[in-house]
């Protein structure tokens, strides 16, 4: 079956055989060509009304569509189909897309470490959700939010993706504008809070001056009815000071300066300071004050007693404002049983006066309000007692509820989740003395009978004037230092029994000087008297920080003359006793 | 049967007996399409048969024989009409392997209608293929030529043993292949 060598010759019969054999060859083509033309167009019909009522159907017809293939250039993958409305969102024409990777849709402004972690994601097979600023056909930039998912052929092997593509520039701006309002308005409550805060500090400082000079004034020979306008002068200044308080407190809460510092404390000795500062406010008024604790209520516990202490003042102080019959009780008990050390505790005040209806009881916690406005008026107050009081209370995690009925009475309960503390009787570092040594006698004499010597680090001329003359009142001697360098110098050349040290000051600061004179103790050269902190920091902490400096105690502005003459005569009896053994 | 077997069957007659021969036997056969084919078109396998018989008459070649060479001159074939098949199959085991998984794939891309044998492939070890022929069709001997046009086209010293396997109305035929190190 070798091939014929010659090119085989055709006769003109056996050619026109082959010739119509071709042509009907031909026309059957012809018409599978014809047909498969048909069949094809058909289908490509079909495939196009099934695409539409899938762009219709199942994605938003405002939501632009495009695929592209899983090969990535370095400006991203090739379109092969976008549908109409991507072409509405993007301005371009699909003879311009058709075949392009997608980098003709970013420009300057498009995040690139978007775009890598785009690149990134979509490279592992995996989905893709952002929002990327994108360039029209016209150069205008929009914000597109992109939702890209990778289409696996029957492999698992990624083929194309699919984008789901939507103009959200209005979105956008609105949200930029939101949030431009927003950071507006925090940054304004922010300004108004410090604003407070600030004005707060400032007013408590002249407060130093009235109360001060006015209980001195007291102390001179005065009549009768001056006397009386003093002390009004001095209860309507603590007043004030009250107000500026909470003011205080209340622009810290809210700016987020709060804080609150568990320690080891006392709480039946915190209750009882309440109960003996404010039961001759209840017996003025002609009121019953009874307190009570639950024999099973723990002693000793970790919690902010200063905070804790404000609470119960507050409540009880508001419950005896509020009462003109009847009484006032306070009532700690244990909520639950304790576990893991921790119980909850349940301080509730309750009181037999106006009350309040039961639709405003909810709105007695905002701030500047109370129960109605003519409250202010026939009671006074700031309206931020129970805001402060609630804030605390949730800061420290707890709850506080109120419960009354008008002309009866009203029952506010607190309960606060605190630990106990196991270490009984342990309590904060006290540099203080234990005992509480009422009203002792000025200038008890030292040995040769010589007056306590007590050096004033004071900047400010009018306390210096008003701690001057109520040291001299109570007998001491004192000599004044204006600032923290000046008093060094006053050390190296005299003994004293102690030093009231202002903290703020120009020149050098009380902090600093005391750490100075702590450190001339140590090197063994002077003898360092105990030295009290004198301060209008009323700041949380500040105490504190007043100990770690090495200071011994701590006074805070306004000066009071009852406080300076306690604290005073708590040391120099220590000192006394000191100098006897 | 698709058209193109029966259109490459009348160039390789024409090739090979010259012209008269093609036109001789279809004369002899009762053909529907009175032997116009067209390589897209789809005809009847017994034209395939008469046509078979009919050039073994004419020749006094065996009709087996007849076949088997067909299926080598149709893998040159087909090796010049598409070459893109070959690309990645250095060896004939490889491009054998492909036959059913991705030649018969995209022939059924292009005519759904298609009824295409079968091709099975196994590989007990490295020199040794177990190729197992299935159709409705009694074309086992084109199955041999093609798959001996396939090895002599790698130029491979591999020889083919064959064992008929019909089952009902199945043709079969199991081709086993041995490849041998070229001694020689």
């Amino acid at each position: 079956m070798s091939p014929q060598p010659e090119k085989p010759t055709l006769t003109s019969e056996q050619l026109t055989r082959r010739l119509a054999r071709e042509k009907k060859a031909r026309a059957q083509a012809e018409k599978l060509l014809e047909e498969k033309s048909t069949e094809l167009y058909a289908l490509n019909q079909e495939l196009h009304q099934n695409v539409r009522l899938l762009e219709a159907g199942v994605i938003n017809a405002y939501d632009g569509v495009v695929i592209t293939e899983a090969h990535m250039s370095y400006h991203g993958p090739k379109m092969i189909y976008m549908n109409d409305a991507f072409l509405d969102i993007t301005g371009y024409t699909r003879q311009e897309l058709m075949g392009k990777d997608t980098g003709v849709l970013y420009g300057e402004k498009t995040d690139i470490r978007q775009l890598k972690t785009m690149r990134r994601l979509l490279k592992s097979s995996q989905p893709y959700d952002g929002e990327l600023i994108c360039y029209k056909q016209d150069g205008t930039e929009f914000w597109m939010e992109l939702s890209i998912a990778p289409v696996p052929n029957k492999d698992g092997e990624i083929t194309h993706f699919t984008t789901i593509a939507r103009d959200i520039t209005d979105r956008r701006n609105y949200e930029e504008e939101l949030k431009a309002a927003r950071l507006k308005a925090e940054a304004a409550n922010m300004a108004k809070s410090e604003f407070l805060a600030t004005m707060s500090h400032e007013l408590r400082t002249p407060m130093n001056g009235i109360i001060g000079m006015t209980e001195l004034l007291l102390d001179t020979s005065i009549t009768d009815q001056q006397k009386t306008y003093a002390q009004t002068v001095v209860s309507s200044a603590e007043s004030l000071l009250n107000i500026i308080n909470d003011i205080l407190d209340f622009s810290k809460i809210e700016s987020g300066k709060f804080e609150i510092e568990p320690v080891p404390m006392d709480l039946f000795k915190t209750i009882d300071h309440v109960v003996a500062l404010l039961s001759p406010r209840a017996r003025a008024k002609g009121l019953k004050f009874e307190r009570s604790i639950h024999p099973d209520t723990p002693q000793y516990i970790i919690g902010d007693y200063v905070r804790i202490e404000q609470i119960i003042q507050n409540l009880i102080g508001n419950a005896i404002k509020f009462t003109e019959r009847g009484g006032v009780a306070l009532e700690v008990s244990l909520a639950d049983e304790p576990r893991m050390s921790s119980a909850h505790i349940q301080i509730s005040v309750t009181d037999s006066g106006v009350g309040i209806a039961k639709g405003v009881q909810d709105k007695i916690f905002d701030k500047f309000s109370q129960a109605d406005t003519s409250t202010t008026r026939k009671y006074g107050g700031t309206g931020l007692g129970l805001t402060i009081c609630q804030q605390l209370v949730e800061i420290m995690g707890g709850t506080i509820t109120v419960d009354s009925t008008p002309g009866i009475g009203s029952t506010f309960c607190v309960t606060l989740p605190l630990k106990i503390d196991e270490k009984q009787g342990e309590l904060a570092p006290k540099p203080l003395p234990t005992n509480v040594v009422h009203a002792a006698t000025p200038a008890i004499g030292l040995g040769g009978g010589r007056k306590y010597h007590i050096l004033v680090v004071e900047d400010n001329i009018t306390n210096q004037m008003v701690v001057e003359g109520i040291l001299e009142r109570l007998g001491y001697k004192v000599t004044m230092a204006s600032d923290g360098k000046e008093a060094i110098k006053c050390v190296e050349k005299d003994i004293y029994d102690l030093i009231l040290m202002d903290v703020q000051m120009p020149i050098m600061d009380g902090f600093e000087a005391t750490r100075i004179l702590r450190q001339m103790e140590y090197n063994d050269m002077y003898h360092i008297p105990p030295i009290i902190a004198l301060t209008a920091n009323a700041m949380k902490g500040d105490k504190e920080k007043c100990f770690d400096m090495g200071m011994s105690d701590y006074i805070g502005k306004p000066i009071r003359k009852d406080e300076i003459e306690k604290i005073l005569s708590r040391w120099t009896i220590a000192i006394r006793d000191n100098h006897k053994a | 049967m698709k058209g193109i077997v029966f259109s490459e069957l009348c160039e390789m007659v024409d090739h090979v007996f010259g012209p008269d021969m093609m036109d001789d036997v279809i004369d002899m056969c009762e053909l529907e399409s009175e032997g116009a084919y067209t390589a897209v078109g789809t005809y009847c396998h017994g034209e395939m048969i008469q046509l078979v018989t009919a050039l073994s008459e004419k020749s006094g070649l065996p009709a087996q024989d007849l076949v088997f060479k067909y299926g080598e001159y149709l893998f040159t074939r087909f090796y010049e009409m598409k070459p893109q098949f070959f690309k990645d199959k250095p060896t004939s085991f490889d491009f054998l392997e492909s036959v059913d998984g991705h030649i018969h794939v995209e022939v059924k891309k292009l005519y759904n209608d298609a009824e295409l044998p079968e091709f099975s492939t196994q590989r007990p070890d490295d020199r040794t293929m177990i190729m197992t022929y299935r159709s409705k069709r009694p074309f086992a001997d084109l199955a041999a030529g093609l798959i001996r046009g396939c090895v002599d086209h790698y130029k491979e010293n591999v020889t083919i043993d064959a064992v008929d396997n019909n089952e009902g109305e199945y043709f079969g035929r199991i081709f086993t292949l041995k490849k041998h190190v070229s001694s020689a």
